[in-house]
């Protein structure tokens, strides 16, 4: 280097702090943690940065050691898909669809108290950093879920969780700090939806539900439901539910379509389903596809003066009734 | 490029008293100074034959610095406001500014804190950019090297930091 200026007691503590925020600005996860090791002051200014992720992972998982295994991951859109299916820098951001790149950080956890609290310190570090604002979250949870902050709420997005944990509290606990506000939601869980605050709100207010759970869910929960597309794996409904949640949906005049996964040994209600039809206006009716050998409920309907479709179609075979209210185009 | 020294100049004095003559298209990167003629309700022939416009925060040499940057980059697009918070890139830096950046850590800092000062947001990306690399790929320790920083943390509190940090590494 060469130096044309006079030397100066010049050093990174006298930069400004809006100056150093701008160079942090410039920095990934790892040398922004890197930074905040260095000093309280570096510490403290790099939580005061805000960082944004398009998508954040967080993983629990035990080990065949016995020990818990933690990672989180988030992606950027830095790399670029060219046609030839090769990942290269992005270039020129108008030219090319943009793919995420990956980073994963991975650690190993001694099972023990420890785990929750740093845990709960780290989501809460990454949470701040958004903004409490999440577009994507996915959480793969096994028997230690983290605690999760419960001073705070974070709007996020997308949820997609997998809940197989010994507390069933866990999603209870997951969902009781999301805000009710999520687009997109993907539970896989084996136990009984919590009945207490916010997580059945969360499963409600969802837009789009990917809902699987064996039992606890019931025809009056999914009478709450509001979403526009729903795929929920349930035992505890019955062919009449999804009739007056199609009606339902009719009278609101909101659309909808949804797939209920019944359990094996279903039995569609044909005759409760089509007699349900009889309340309506028929304008027409259409014959099902060939593929759908069991059931042929598909009625164009008239409301208001427009059109709208309603559908039902019930199948033993696969065990799903899938439905349906759509505001014709016309 | 065109020849900039045959354009209208004016004078900009700096915070050690020297005089120092600047081409008006050149100077007009920097946003402070624009808006200071502005304010004072002068053209650009005004401004040549003005008095100096004093340019307190900023000594002789790293203002000579940042006219030799405003010389090469006076043309150049406008810089788009990427206000975003993802993380940018800092591998495009030119090799003409990669040359110009060789300098010690001392003026590259008193380079951050002129461009700020004058509002030149081209330097001030392209030096804050170069101090982001000087960050990446350092340890904490290495860090603390390169930018003298004493480590205050307590044992104790170094030693919560570094399970907290445990995280991310592989």
């Amino acid at each position: 280097m060469t130096s044309e200026c006079a030397e100066t007691e010049t050093g990174w503590s006298s930069l400004p702090e809006e100056m150093q925020r701008l160079v942090v600005d410039n920095l990934g996860y790892e040398d922004r943690q890197s930074l905040a090791q260095c000093s309280k002051s570096d510490r403290a200014l790099v939580r005061n940065c805000r960082w944004i992720f398009d998508r954040f992972d967080f993983l629990v998982n035990r080990n065949t050691k016995n020990s818990i295994e933690v990672s989180h991951r988030y992606s950027q859109d830095i790399f670029t898909q060219m046609d030839n299916g090769t990942y290269v820098e992005r270039t020129c951001r108008s030219e090319v669809e943009t793919i995420p790149r990956w980073k994963l950080f991975s650690i190993y956890f001694i099972d023990n108290s420890d785990f929750q609290e740093m845990a709960s310190n780290r989501l809460n570090e990454l949470f701040k950093a958004q903004n409490y604002h999440v577009h994507e979250l996915n959480m793969d949870l096994l028997t230690v879920p983290p605690k999760f902050p419960t001073q705070i709420s974070v709007n996020i997005l997308q949820i997609d969780a997998e809940l197989r944990p010994i507390q069933p509290s866990a999603l209870f606990e997951m969902v009781s700090y999301i805000k009710p506000t999520v687009d997109w939601l993907r539970f896989r869980i084996q136990h009984e939806i919590p009945r207490g605050l916010g997580a059945l709100q969360t499963v409600r207010k969802a837009k789009r539900l990917i809902f699987s759970i064996h039992s606890g869910f019931n025809g009056e929960d999914l009478m709450g439901v509001e979403g526009h597309f729903l795929d929920i794996g349930v035992s505890n409904i019955t062919g009449n539910d999804a009739r007056h949640f199609v009606l339902k949906r009719y009278d609101e005049g909101t659309e909808c379509m949804f797939r209920l996964e019944m359990q094996p040994g279903f039995e569609p209600e044909f005759s409760e389903i089509a007699t349900s039809f009889d309340e309506f206006e028929h304008v027409c009716g259409e014959d099902v596809p060939a593929e759908f050998p069991h059931c042929r409920m598909m009625h164009k309907l008239k409301k208001r003066g427009r059109d709208w479709t309603c559908y039902l179609i019930a199948s033993s075979v696969s065990n799903f009734i899938d439905g349906g209210v759509f505001r014709d185009e016309n | 490029m065109t020849d900039a020294k045959n354009e209208r100049q004016i004078k900009i004095s700096s915070s050690d008293n020297e005089i120092i003559l600047v081409p008006r298209n050149v100077i007009r990167l920097s946003t402070t100074i624009n808006t200071l003629l502005q304010d004072l309700g002068l053209d650009d022939d005004e401004a040549t034959n003005a008095e100096p416009i004093p340019v307190q925060n900023v000594a002789a040499p790293i203002l000579r610095k940042v006219i030799s940057w405003c010389q090469y980059h006076y043309q150049d697009p406008v810089p788009t406001d990427d206000s975003d918070s993802r993380e940018k890139r800092t591998d495009d830096i030119s090799s003409w500014d990669t040359e110009f950046l060789k300098v010690d850590q001392g003026t590259l800092f008193e380079l951050i804190l002129a461009a700020n000062y004058l509002d030149i947001k081209g330097l001030l990306d392209v030096t804050c950019k170069a101090v982001a690399n000087m960050i990446k790929g350092k340890s904490p320790e290495e860090i603390r090297r390169t930018f003298n920083i004493k480590n205050d943390f307590t044992p104790e509190e170094e030693e919560q930091i570094r399970k907290e940090n445990a995280w991310c590494e592989d």
